[in-house]
């Protein structure tokens, strides 16, 4: 493992960056949306006076710590869909970066996205809304860590599904956070859900990182157990993600993949 | 030792045979050409030999080092471009080679001195996509360079180019290989580049070596006046 060349994957996506106001904005623009759709809920809500079983603030919390899953999760796989998009990809291929150095690259990359839109996110709740993140409680910190291992997670079964079903799969990284949403219940309790889902929501740790930060916003008592669910599963879902990318990637190297890229 | 060494290499995709039991050396310093009609198995062939593609069956060996276990040791040696590899439209030249470089392991300089001497000195500071075809080509060829390899593995380094900027990448590119001495192994359909180029060539048809000689021998072997003639020859042959 060589730092150098896992810092070289980072620059590789960072230089783009730097001169092309468009993907600057892809970052930040539906964030800021986000926000200014969430955090007007949330103030229209509040002016109603209702009756509601939790804090109104869980809105924009959850808000906050799902765009950190969302985020995490897609930087990971797009590193590799942008190089297949640049015809790059057998260049990378046949240099002497190892899988995982690349994908430590890909993760620091994806970690820096995610840590910058996340900042602009909270600076606009707090800011705009008055929203302040550390309202959900001093676990916060905790739940920023549980829910980017998370999103990395996810990110590498996309990684694999790329890797296996080349352009075809390139939706997948949004895709599959529209499948994960309703039962990682970040906007409602996971009791709100049908029995069924309730039970995929288990084998989910963000959906329990939400209900720890839903019980630290009503000021209940911490709900240790959930973290330490969500750490477990976390460990569950981060080597089954890399099991099943380096699994992929032999699938990859076995079948000839590489001629979808030339 | 040879540069490249390739015992029993096979593969094959949903039962179809692509490779079938291809074997061939090239020494250090040789020029070779792998030359066959298309879906003759060279691509494939190429991919095994950078441990991109497992094969089925067989060995590679890139300057002693085996693979795929000593991989990471044979590709720092090893520079590779091709008409199909291009420099991202969004990045700088310098930032291209900056990024390969840090693969490598190698320090830019090296990526803008290649670049300096394939006449290209002065794009450093253009994107990908304000460069033509043939400069693309050259970063490409740069980009492969600059590590000073042992072997440079070229696949249709000139396709798709104009014949007078093909004919200077050719020349740059022999110009380096006279001053640095590494091995090539390229794949071309321009025989008449082979020609001029290749000390040996080793022709493929339906995943098999079917001659494996000096462009002369191959020429004369078949009865004809050129690589060309010879090339028709043998894929007619064997459809």
């Amino acid at each position: 493992m060589r730092w150098r060349r896992i810092f070289a994957v980072v620059r590789r996506h960072w230089y783009p960056m730097v001169h092309s106001a468009p993907r600057v904005v892809e970052n930040f623009f539906w964030p800021i949306v986000d926000i200014l759709l969430w955090g007007s809920l949330t103030l229209y809500l509040q002016r109603q006076d209702a009756e509601l079983p939790l804090p109104i603030g869980f809105l924009l919390g959850g808000l906050l710590l799902w765009d950190l899953v969302f985020r995490s999760k897609n930087a990971v796989a797009i590193t590799f869909i942008d190089e297949a998009y640049h015809r790059n990809v057998v260049s990378v291929l046949a240099s002497p970066i190892s899988p995982t150095e690349y994908l430590g690259g890909a993760v620091l990359w994806a970690l820096a996205k995610a840590g910058a839109s996340w900042l602009l996110l909270t600076g606009l709740a707090a800011g705009l809304f008055h929203f302040n993140v550390l309202a959900i409680g001093p676990q916060v910190g905790a739940y920023l860590g549980l829910l980017l291992v998370f999103g990395i997670a996810l990110s590498l079964v996309v990684l694999g599904l790329v890797l296996r079903y080349g352009h075809a799969a390139d939706e997948l990284p949004w895709a599959l956070a529209a499948i994960f949403i309703p039962f990682c219940a970040v906007f409602y309790p996971v009791a709100a859900l049908p029995g069924w889902a309730r039970d995929v929501a288990a084998v989910i740790p963000a959906a329990h990182v939400f209900e720890a930060m839903r019980a630290g916003l009503a000021a209940r008592p911490q709900e240790w157990g959930s973290l330490w669910a969500a750490a477990g599963l976390d460990v569950l879902w981060l080597a089954g993600g890399f099991l099943f990318a380096r699994s992929m990637f032999g699938l990859f190297r076995r079948r000839g993949y590489v001629t979808r890229y030339l | 030792m040879d540069a490249i060494e390739a015992i029993g290499l096979r593969k094959s995709f949903r039962g179809v045979l692509a490779v079938d039991d291809v074997s061939f050396t090239v020494r250090e310093g040789e020029i070779v050409a792998l030359l066959g009609p298309n879906g003759a198995g060279k691509t494939t062939t190429l991919m095994m030999l950078l441990g991109i593609t497992a094969a089925d069956a067989g060995s590679v060996r890139l300057l002693g080092h085996r693979l795929p276990d000593e991989r990471q040791s044979a590709l720092q040696r090893l520079g590779f471009t091709a008409s199909y590899v291009e420099i991202p439209g969004d990045m700088k030249v310098w930032q291209f080679l900056d990024v390969f470089a840090g693969f490598y392991g190698v320090t830019r300089k090296r990526g803008e001195e290649a670049l300096e001497a394939l006449g290209l000195g002065s794009m450093l500071g253009r994107t990908g996509n304000e460069l033509s075809t043939g400069q693309r080509t050259l970063v490409g060829a740069a980009k492969a360079l600059m590590t000073r390899p042992s072997i440079l593995v070229m696949d249709e380094p000139t396709a798709s180019l104009d014949p007078e900027v093909a004919e200077r990448v050719r020349q740059v590119l022999l110009a380096e290989q006279r001053r640095e001495g590494f091995a090539v192994l390229v794949t071309s359909h321009n025989m008449a580049d082979v020609e001029r180029m290749c000390e040996r060539v080793i022709f493929l048809a339906r995943g098999r070596i079917v001659a494996d000689a000096p462009p002369a021998e191959i020429s004369s072997r078949y009865g004809t006046e050129d690589l060309e003639a010879a090339f028709i020859s043998i894929a007619e042959a064997q459809r």
